[in-house]
């Protein structure tokens, strides 16, 4: 058993002897006070585990005493038992009225004076480890959200990278969404256009966090490079696969923007429908997932198969997280996809849906806690060209680099079927110091060509499919059941560099293995007009110096001179 | 008058502080009644009554049963302000316990 310590505050010596001795005989401590003053002296000196106080006595009497005891004790839970030869209802609970905890008769009982300072020496214990236990809670917590500060900030520098401010997006993220599992990620291509991720970690907290740092990483990164969203999402699906626990994934939109070819590519896994609504506000074309989410095939199974819409410019996309759908009111009802659906619908104009939204969200909700993020984002199509600011280039950087270099590099059937060589060859050009202020310019270049020479002239397709948004459906189809039988055929890119540090000419060679065209007869020939607009001729010329065709018109040469005008750009 | 079977026990739980017990209620108590004639010259009935009560606590813890109901019978004369009373009452309460200190003094001697 534990020695306890017990304060007894009596003025009466008989008394307090005889309490004294029992309570020792039952294997406390004691410590005796004669009268209110000493037992407030002697509780502040000995701290004792709980006091048996004489209700009166001369001087300070046990009541006030008691008020200052239970003062000094603070936070502690200190039982004070009264000490009382009266009997009679009012007089005991006056005691506990004044603050104490608990009586005693006189003449006291021993095996219930044992029993009770048991008693009250067990509620003290648990009293402690309450004391102990909510302090734990307030230090775990607040270390938890300096942690989720640091985080933040750490979060915010990857993610923030992006063009999430670009004038053509309005989106609606709560400021710490990364702790919701909630993620929103924008970033221009270097050709121009734009790619857009919206995801939905299963969990909260920073396991959600963890899983979006490499998901934000690698859209960054890779975008910066050229790649395509396809081999971006194939990227972060293997990363979060990885990465992320078992049952744990990410529910992701992912967009890519083209404005070049007025279309949107789209990647749907685990997200609610989403909505496509036409310039004029008319037309709502529901997009729907057709993918696991993220995080849940193995790379081997992963498919990456995207889906296009046509998009003119002006026309927008609304993207979000279940969270919306899931919003729930007083009554538990949630919000849902019909609701949602006739806010769309029923919207004056196209540009009050967004703001429509949230309103009605935030009317059905009604201050509703929240138990997951609302995630919106609208994605207008414009030009988008754009550029962010490089600010990489310096002009006195500019002599350390490859000058004089060239390249062969030759690209089999079996190679052209599932790698895409640009943001490698992006990534060669950029080693020279003047070419990385015009990387936006060569990836277009890069990537005009490769196409050109891949689709019209390894796969035979013919560029007049693109006219129209079914001819577009159906060039996309052709292409990927081409691509799949594809068995022979070769891309061959030459690259030479000459230069001086200062200045340079970067030239350009991309021949093919397919038929050819008649580019003699192009620029004015009706007959071949869309051939010629079909593969970016104009669009190259903005940028190139010389472009010219040779042979059948399966291999073309490209001159492009640094620094450039500033004013072509 | 001594409830000599609850006094055994007392000396069976104070042990060698039994006796120094005993003897602290003879000192306690012989002052007592000095200080109550105090009061009473005095006027003073509260002062009477906390006197009286002391001395029934301590009475009552040194098994003298009969004369902690005595003392309870004066303190209520005292609470109900029959100072008239009392100083026959203080007279009658210190002969009852002159015979409880004979008998106390005599079994602490033969222990």
């Amino acid at each position: 058993m534990a020695v306890y310590k017990v304060l007894i505050a009596d003025d009466n010596s008989v008394d307090r002897k005889v309490l004294s001795r029992v309570v020792r005989n039952q294997g406390n401590d004691v410590i005796e006070a004669t009268n209110g003053f000493e037992a407030v002296d002697l509780f502040k000196e000995h701290r004792p585990d709980i006091v048996l106080m004489d209700v009166m006595m001369p001087g300070l009497n046990g009541k006030e005493a008691t008020r200052q005891i239970k003062k000094i004790a603070d936070e502690d839970f200190i039982p004070v038992i009264f000490l009382t030869s009266l009997s009679d209802a009012q007089s005991l609970a006056d005691c506990l009225d004044s603050g104490g905890d608990d009586f005693l008769t006189k003449p006291y009982n021993h095996i219930v004076l044992q029993a009770k300072i048991d008693s009250y020496h067990r509620m003290s214990e648990m009293h402690r480890t309450l004391l102990h236990q909510r302090d734990e809670i307030a230090r775990v917590n607040k270390h938890m959200l300096q942690e989720q500060r640091v985080a933040k900030a750490v979060y915010d520098n990857v993610a923030h990278a992006g063009c999430l401010d670009a004038s053509n997006i309005r989106y609606e993220l709560s400021p710490l969404a990364v702790f919701n599992g909630d993620v929103l990620l924008a970033a221009r291509k270097p050709g121009g256009g734009m790619h857009v991720l919206l995801g939905d970690f299963t969990g909260h907290g920073l396991p959600a966090a963890i899983g979006a740092m490499p998901m934000a990483d690698i859209f960054y990164g890779m975008t910066a490079k050229g790649f395509g969203l396809r081999e971006v999402l194939r990227e972060v699906n293997q990363k979060l696969k990885s990465v992320l626990p078992v049952g744990f994934f990410c529910c992701a939109a992912a967009v890519d923007m083209a404005p070049d070819r007025q279309a949107a590519s789209v990647w749907m896994g685990g997200v609610p429908d989403c909505y496509l609504l036409r310039k004029d506000g008319q037309m709502i074309e529901t997009l729907s997932s057709r993918h696991l989410p993220l995080g849940v095939m193995s790379a081997d199974k992963f498919n990456d198969q995207m889906t296009e819409f046509s998009m003119a410019m002006g026309d927008r996309l609304f993207l979000w997280s279940d969270g919306i759908i899931e919003a729930r009111n007083d009554f538990g009802d949630m919000f849902g996809q019909e609701r949602l659906l006739n806010v769309v619908r029923d919207s004056a104009h196209a540009n009050h849906v967004f703001d429509d939204i949230q309103r009605a969200v935030d009317e059905f909700v009604d201050g509703t806690e929240q138990d997951d993020d609302t995630t919106l984002i609208e994605v207008i199509m414009t030009d988008m060209l754009e550029r962010e600011e490089s600010g990489a280039v310096t002009k006195t950087g500019n002599t350390v680099g490859p000058r004089d270099w060239s390249m062969d590099y030759c690209l089999e059937a079996s190679t052209l079927q599932n790698f895409n060589p640009v943001p490698l060859m992006n990534h060669i050009m950029m080693e020279v110091p003047g070419l990385r202020a015009i990387g936006g310019q060569l990836y277009t270049v890069v990537a005009e060509l490769f196409s050109n020479a891949f689709e019209h002239g390894v796969l035979g397709l013919s560029s007049s499919l693109k006219q129209s948004p079914d001819g577009f459906m159906a060039y996309y189809q052709q292409r990927e059941a081409r691509v799949a039988a594809l068995t022979e055929g070769f891309v061959r890119f030459r690259m030479d560099h000459t230069g001086d540090g200062d200045s340079g000419v970067l030239t350009l060679t991309v021949s093919d293995s397919g038929e050819g065209f008649d580019y003699a007869a192009a620029p004015t020939s009706d007959a071949n007009q869309n051939d010629y607009s079909g593969r970016g001729i104009p669009l190259l010329r903005t940028i190139c110096d010389t472009i010219e065709y040779r042979g059948k018109g399966n291999e073309v040469v490209v001159t492009i001179p640094w620094p450039m005008e500033q004013a072509d750009a | 008058m001594l409830d000599i079977d609850a006094l055994a026990t007392l000396r069976e739980i104070m042990e060698d502080e039994f006796s120094p017990l005993i003897e602290l209620y003879i000192r306690d108590s012989d002052q007592r009644f000095p200080a109550m004639r105090e009061a009473l010259r005095e006027n003073d009935a509260e002062g009477v009554r906390l006197l009286v009560h002391s001395l029934k606590g301590a009475s009552s813890n040194v098994c003298a049963a009969d004369l902690a109901e005595h003392a309870h019978r004066v303190e209520q004369m005292a609470i109900d302000g029959k100072v008239d009373q009392l100083a026959t009452a203080v007279d009658a309460l210190e002969s009852d316990y002159l015979q409880v200190r004979q008998s106390l003094e005599s079994y602490i001697t033969s222990a």
